[in-house]
């Protein structure tokens, strides 16, 4: 009986030792909520960590509805490189180049808000800050052809909230800009809303999609851009595999001049392959 | 459910009132992976809870697994949400008490502790050397270990297998104050 007592008291006494130092959870920012900077084509909120250099290479083949000819899209390919580096934390700039339109960018993102374990802020928001250089000859050599009119920009306010371990949401006000457009109908801003997300399938393979509704298109000929995809992560690369109805892999081209509709086919397969440098 | 604590609390510390308990938050946990493999991975937490009952030879460790901070951001990624899943268990604990009571703490003992350590959802008994001695009314303690990531349901992929050791030495650091 006293044994039992003498037992059950030390190991009461040891609770008590647990007790005495509390379940203060460390109300860290949440991390990982998306393997990658980008869900498919928009940008997520995550960017570089300070002192990392991110090189993505990116593919978008031809629409697979073009037939055996061009085996279904392969034959065709469109590239985008990029290099993107953490200059803090929560800070990082970017170049790129895309052979679509060959376009140039340039562009800064920042993390404003991160997201809390516990207390604190439920959602992450980072902006991001783009411009596009298109580098085509000029159409009309005649003319007086100005270097502005190469020039078009994106401004957007990506918002996620990890919800749980698997899943992640996002949704992103975009905004875009072009100096030149191609004919008096079109307008040089527009707006977007950008929904996205992702769901992990295992602790390295998440099933990801996205929307980006476009407010105000007078243009008949294009469409919102919607894409699904998976991404593996395998130590320092992420490898990106996707479905989309866009060709263009930077914003302007993506959320504004999307010319593929998924009901007829029309449809990309690409990659994002992404390596990480810690320099 | 607090008055409980709180009668329940009382109870002991009344039984207790002689213990002789040190304390800390601030306790370090530092680890290295085998050297010999590809990726060194170490990492530090100095957010650790220390508990030592000098009356009875109680000692109880709390470790918040998202505190541990990597020279490598990706590394700390992958270390919380692919190896030790932080989010499904964030804490890892040590109880136990000393194999002999430690007899003259005015110089350096070595003695022994045994005890559970939980850590990644799994129990393991561990038999644990500490250096122990006390240093102007602080307590200072030292120990160094080596875990095995297998004993602890913590698996590494085939792909980084012969990159990533199984090997962990874990080293810990503490001065605890009287409360």
């Amino acid at each position: 009986m006293l044994s039992i007592y003498i037992v059950t008291s030390s190991l009461f006494a040891q609770d008590n030792l647990f007790s005495l130092l509390g379940d203060d959870e460390t109300n860290e920012e949440v991390y990982a909520t998306f393997k990658g900077t980008r869900v498919i084509n928009g940008q997520s909120i995550e960017l570089p960590a300070k002192g990392d250099l991110q090189f993505v290479i990116e593919h978008r083949f031809g629409t697979i509805n073009s037939g055996a000819y061009e085996l279904w899209g392969i034959d065709q390919s469109t590239m985008r490189m990029s290099l993107d580096y953490g200059v803090c934390d929560g800070f990082s700039v970017g170049l790129a180049r895309n052979s679509f339109q060959k376009t140039f960018e340039a562009s800064a993102k920042a993390k404003l808000l991160k997201q809390k374990v516990a207390d604190g802020s439920p959602v992450s928001i980072t902006s991001y800050h783009v411009v596009f250089v298109n580098s085509l000859r000029w159409l009309d050599p005649e003319r007086e052809n100005l270097f502005s009119s190469r020039l078009s920009y994106a401004h957007q306010f990506m918002i996620a909230r990890k919800v749980n371990r698997s899943l992640s949401l996002q949704i992103t006000p975009s905004y875009i800009h072009r100096n030149l457009v191609e004919t008096t109908a079109m307008n040089n801003d527009y707006m977007a809303l950008g929904f996205g997300g992702r769901y992990k399938l295992s602790k390295r393979v998440s099933i990801n999609a996205e929307y980006f509704y476009q407010f105000n298109r007078p243009e008949e000929d294009f469409t919102n851009s919607l894409s699904i995809g998976f991404d593996i992560e395998t130590g320092g690369h992420v490898f990106q595999l996707h479905l989309t109805n866009s060709q263009g892999m930077f914003e302007r081209a993506f959320i504004g001049e999307t010319t593929g509709k998924w009901s007829q086919g029309d449809i990309y397969f690409g990659f994002n392959i992404s390596r990480l440098f810690d320099l | 459910m607090m008055k409980k604590l709180f009668l329940i609390l009382l109870l002991f510390s009344v039984g207790q009132l002689m213990a002789q308990r040190y304390m800390t938050r601030n306790a370090e946990v530092y680890f290295l992976s085998d050297m010999d493999a590809i990726e060194v991975v170490e990492a530090t937490n100095n957010q650790v809870g220390a508990v030592i009952d000098l009356t009875n030879g109680d000692i109880a460790f709390q470790i918040q697994m998202r505190a541990f901070h990597f020279e490598i951001a990706l590394m700390e990624e992958h270390f919380n949400e692919n190896y030790v899943e932080s989010e499904i268990y964030p804490k890892a604990t040590f109880r136990g008490g000393f194999v002999e009571m430690p007899e003259n703490l005015d110089q350096e003992n070595k003695v022994m502790v045994k005890g559970i350590m939980e850590f990644h959802g799994v129990q393991k008994e561990m038999v644990i050397p500490v250096r122990l001695q006390m240093q102007d009314e602080v307590l200072v303690g030292e120990s160094g270990f080596v875990l095995l990531c297998s004993d602890f349901g913590i698996k590494i992929p085939k792909i980084v297998a012969d990159k990533l050791a199984n090997e962990i030495q874990v080293t810990v650091k503490a001065a605890l104050t009287k409360i």
